[in-house]
């Protein structure tokens, strides 16, 4: 009987063929379940996507930002308030409620540093060109808190100690950050330090519950009470270098007055003043290495000073009934005017390099705002 | 386990087992990223661990940290791949890797803005 024709040699042929076909084929199925899980995989990333876009657009730290001809003018919305800021380089760093928050002022673009618990605080932060630092408290009025210091250029943010007690605003020079403690539970309130890029930590002694911490280059002071309660606040100056002291009455003894507020210009000390002798706020700057003390301006309802460098600003009622933002090289030379605000107070100012910044409160409670601008 | 499955699950075809395997294999990656932006966004200090027992491990050091991350995953991913013959690991397996993928796109945006 002959053999089928489909027997024998004949029959590999058409399996060759299912070979060379499937080899495809299972490649393309391979790619089809890529494709599939990939839609799995890009509808989790969008549903996380949009999670992360309803969020921002409920984030309430948010600040409005506009452009003036000078700088810009930033306010808060939301019903948050605005606090305390500062200054350094090309960044203001400011704080609102439990918020606090970068701006940089080339590109109007904030950044959240930080965010206290719902019920928490944050205190006026401080900085320099480099870091900027503050403290956050879990709870309002709470006696822990955290001091906190966060690197500009890495965008890297570090516990820096947890302190107990009312402390005041930490502040940071340079890469050196100052704060107060409670000295370890003593009930003695220290001034206590650190390089914030070498670590290094220091203790400046008893601040003796400082009202104002202020650090330039080397030089640390801050402003505390003495023992005696009608004797005038006292304001101690450190130099970190050599570890010299010096400690400035603001106002004679035997007057009765207030320390408005101290600002550290290089090596001299600044601070404004009022007095029951004089009529009018003073602010005096006191050259720590050729000691000698001067008024540089006068004025009723002195807003007090700020400085870097050689310079100081201050801002003092207008005879147009608005206020005057003012400036004067401690080098030589006349004040200046730096700008004109009609309308509400100027709380604080600020300064570094060539920018000049000012706190305004309006007549509402949330109607606050910073306002900065370039110095020719 | 498998009993239960192979009572109440449909039984999942070559190609459901093809788009298994590339899901397991995604969702080993995405709990690769997931572990690097939490490390990032901790070192960062802007992040607090919420799952207590990565907190834990994290405590301890990054090396628990990763053993553990990486060890429980492999191993989940192993069993679902053990049960790629039914729809359920499928199923499961995709519901994962999409909530990773969420959870990493979430966490990779959030570590941008800042």
């Amino acid at each position: 009987m002959p053999e089928p024709l489909t027997g024998g040699a004949a029959s590999p042929a058409p399996a060759a063929a299912l070979t060379r076909g499937a080899v495809p084929e299972r490649l393309h199925a391979w790619s089809r379940a890529l494709l599939v899980s990939g839609l799995v995989l890009l509808a989790g990333a969008v549903l996380g996507a949009a999670g992360f876009v309803f969020e921002q657009s409920r984030a309430t730290w948010r600040p409005q930002v506009a452009a003036t001809s000078a700088g810009w003018r930033i306010s808060t919305s939301h019903g948050l308030q605005l606090g305390g800021s500062a200054l350094g380089a090309d960044h203001l760093a400011w704080e609102a409620g439990p918020f606090t928050l970068l701006t940089d002022l080339g590109s109007g673009m904030s950044r959240l540093l930080g965010a206290a618990a719902t019920a928490g605080s944050a205190s006026a932060p401080s900085m320099s060109g480099r870091f900027v630092v503050w403290l956050e408290a879990p709870a309002s009025g709470s006696r822990a808190a955290v001091v906190w210091a966060y690197e500009i250029s890495r965008g890297r943010r570090a516990r820096l100690e947890d302190v107990q007690g009312i402390s005041r605003s930490p502040a940071v020079s340079g890469t050196t950050a100052v704060w107060e403690t409670d000295g370890g539970g003593t009930g003695t309130s220290q001034i206590r330090g650190v390089d914030l890029v070498t670590g290094r930590r220091f203790s400046l002694g008893e601040s003796g519950g400082a009202s104002e911490l202020i650090i330039d280059g080397t030089l640390v002071a801050w402003a505390a009470a003495r023992p005696d309660s009608a004797a005038p606040l006292v304001i101690t100056v450190v130099d970190l270098a050599d570890g010299r002291r010096w400690s400035i009455a603001p106002y004679p003894e035997g007057q009765k007055g207030s320390l408005l507020g101290i600002a550290l210009a290089g090596r001299t000390l600044v601070w404004a003043r009022a007095t029951s002798a004089a009529q009018a706020d003073q602010i005096l700057a006191y050259d720590l290495d050729r000691p000698a003390v001067r008024v540089i301006a006068q004025a009723i309802d002195l807003v007090p000073p700020a400085a870097d460098g050689d310079l100081v600003v201050w801002a003092q009622p207008s005879a147009e009934g608005g206020t005057q933002v003012i400036g004067v090289r401690l080098s030589g030379g006349e004040p200046f005017p730096i700008a004109s605000v009609p309308g509400g107070s100027v709380r604080s100012l600020l300064a570094s390099g060539k920018t000049v910044a000012w706190h305004v409160a309006g007549a509402w409670l949330f109607d606050t705002y910073v306002q900065t601008a370039r110095l020719p | 386990m498998a009993s239960w499955t192979a009572r109440h699950s449909p039984r999942l075809g070559h190609f459901g087992q093809l788009v298994l395997l590339w899901v397991l294999v995604e969702l080993w990656i995405l709990n690769i990223a997931d572990l690097l932006l939490t490390r990032y966004s901790l070192w960062l200090g802007f992040a607090k661990e919420s799952n207590g027992v990565m907190d834990y491990f994290f405590r301890s050091g990054t090396v628990p940290a990763v053993a553990f991350k990486i060890g429980i995953v492999t191993v989940g991913a192993l069993l679902l791949w053990r049960l790629r013959h039914y729809r359920t690991a499928l199923i499961a397996a995709a519901l994962l890797t999409g909530i990773f993928a969420a959870v990493v796109a979430y966490q990779a945006l959030w570590v941008l803005s800042f």
